[in-house]
């Protein structure tokens, strides 16, 4: 089959309101196939389905047409090979970060002993030693995102999906895990997949920048992002990320603007029960 | 004490008829013979002893059910219906009921009426609790690879918990004013059937002395699972 490890062809997907049953598209004809290993961020104005895009990869949603393919396969369901990082990370309030970290080791049928043993290693990977037995809510919000990545990388995953992971940080703390991110996916060698509305945090950690258009989202350009490696904070000051930025900024003006524009116009204002 | 002062008082007196309502020092004095003789301890004893058992019971049976009626649309179509209809129900309108399935001696008849008392507040709070189960958690549980066990075990009842201690401190409160009622009916034992049968010999005082212990024994229980509340529940109180 294709050497690409997601290829994603013609995805259409609509959500029905449902009081009246208006039907709003989402996504529409989009296509897009991701390499093995690569960083990739997915951006677009706000609506235009990127999270959609993200949850059918996950495999929490069904294609109403087109396909999703993983490794040739089509996604039928969600499988810890395909991670996830939630926007609120997920995170199990009812267990230590300890007991969350070991939560995928042990539904992978690991003897408890062993378990934490495994557990520890990717706590240690994201330096929250010393944290193990606090529970989320007594942790900061950096402290609680590490504990998700660990998390998400005791599942031995070949894709991380993240679904804007830093959007409730501030902004120290978010460039802080933007590095401490890129150091775990050059340690790791698996594939990241980062949906985010932030064009620095997109140019600085993606190897490729997807740009979607105003809904229903498809994709309206690929973007590579050859500036050197590996990433320090010093590129942000490279011209060539000026350049890059530049190009992105007016590409997603663009669709921003086309969906301010359609707000004038009466539309079905209506929760799919997620972000879109 | 200014007002248990003026009633010991008021009794002395004489202006009070001491079978209506005996003073203070008639009340100590009844809790002291009944406690020296082991007669009080053995009724609260017997009455508690009554409660836990339909508690018991109740948890065997409404833990699952209601979590079957949060997973499935199925089940909770048969079940709610049923519910309903026998929630309305006051336990205490069952005990002629269980007087003649069960007998008027013996613990069952009781056992039954706690049973009926404490089902429906655990049922109905373990099915809130699992249907409060955020999204994001069961998404989380699925992407991470969770069988249907570690959902049960690590995700729904653990989540569920706060709702479920809950439900379990109202249904011991309730089925502790339900084992007094059926004691006061159908029993030769326990602190409903202690100041019944002191009723019949006027015996206020006793009378008296067995309601405080009623208060005083459900007031302990209740602060017992406010304490579990905290320790278990990973969700502040409000």
């Amino acid at each position: 089959m294709t050497g690409y490890l997601f290829s994603i062809k013609d995805l259409s997907k609509s959500f029905k309101d449902p009081k009246n049953g208006v039907s709003l598209p989402v996504l529409s004809d989009l296509s897009l196939e991701i390499k093995r290993g690569e960083f990739i961020s997915i951006i677009g104005p706000s609506g235009c389905g990127k999270t959609t895009l993200l949850y059918h990869m996950g495999g929490f949603l069904r294609p109403d047409a087109g396909s999703v393919r993983y490794k040739g396969a089509p996604v039928l369901a969600p499988d810890p090979e395909r991670t996830v990082i939630f926007q609120e990370y997920g995170l199990f309030p009812w267990k230590t970060v300890l007991g969350n970290v070991e939560f995928p080791v042990k539904a992978r049928g690991v003897p408890s002993g062993e378990r934490r043993k495994i557990a520890r290693k990717y706590i240690n990977m994201v330096h929250l030693n010393g944290f193990e037995n606090s529970y989320p809510r007594q942790l900061s919000g950096g402290m609680k995102q590490r504990a998700g990545i660990a998390r998400a990388l005791a599942c031995r995953p070949e894709v991380v999906l993240m679904d804007e992971p830093f959007a409730s940080l501030d902004n120290i703390t978010r460039e802080i895990m933007q590095e401490e991110i890129l150091r775990l996916w050059s340690e790791v060698g698996k594939t990241f997949i980062l949906v985010t509305h932030h064009l620095d945090e997109a140019i600085f950690m993606s190897r490729r920048v997807i740009v979607m258009s105003a809904r229903p989202g498809r994709v309206k350009e690929s973007v590579e992002i050859d500036l050197p490696e590996p990433r320090s904070p010093e590129v942000k000051a490279h011209s060539r990320f000026a350049a890059l930025k530049k190009h992105l900024t007016r590409s997603l003006r663009e669709e921003v603007e086309k969906t301010i524009a359609r707000a004038k116009d009466p539309e079905p204002a209506w929760d799919p029960g997620f972000p879109i | 004490m200014v007002v248990l002062g003026l009633w010991q008082a008021a009794g002395a007196a004489g202006w009070l008829n001491p079978y209506l309502l005996p003073p203070p020092m008639e009340i100590f004095r009844a809790f002291r013979e009944t406690a020296a003789g082991g007669v009080l301890l053995g009724h609260t004893l017997a009455s508690l002893g009554r409660v836990l058992t339909g508690l018991f019971y109740a948890c065997l049976v409404a833990l699952p059910l209601g979590v079957l009626a949060a997973a499935s649309p199925r089940i909770r179509a048969y079940l709610q219906p049923l519910i309903e209809l026998l929630r309305p129900i006051p336990p205490i309108a069952w005990i002629p009921l269980a007087v003649l399935w069960f007998g008027v001696r013996g613990d069952r008849a009781s056992n039954f009426i706690t049973f009926v008392a404490a089902f429906f507040p655990l049922f109905l709070h373990t099915f809130s609790g699992i249907r409060h189960i955020e999204e994001l958690h069961l998404n989380a549980a699925k992407s991470m690879g969770a069988g249907r066990r570690m959902l049960l075990l690590d995700v729904a009842l653990p989540s569920a918990l706060p709702f479920i201690i809950t439900g379990l401190r109202i249904s011991l409160g309730f089925a502790w004013m339900c084992v007094i009622a059926a004691e006061l009916i159908s029993s030769n034992s326990g602190l409903g059937y202690m100041i019944e049968i002191n009723r019949s010999m006027l015996n206020t005082a006793e009378v008296i002395c067995g309601m405080i212990t009623i208060g005083l024994v459900g007031y302990l229980m209740n602060e017992g699972i406010l304490l579990l509340e905290r320790r278990f529940s990973w969700k502040p109180l409000q």
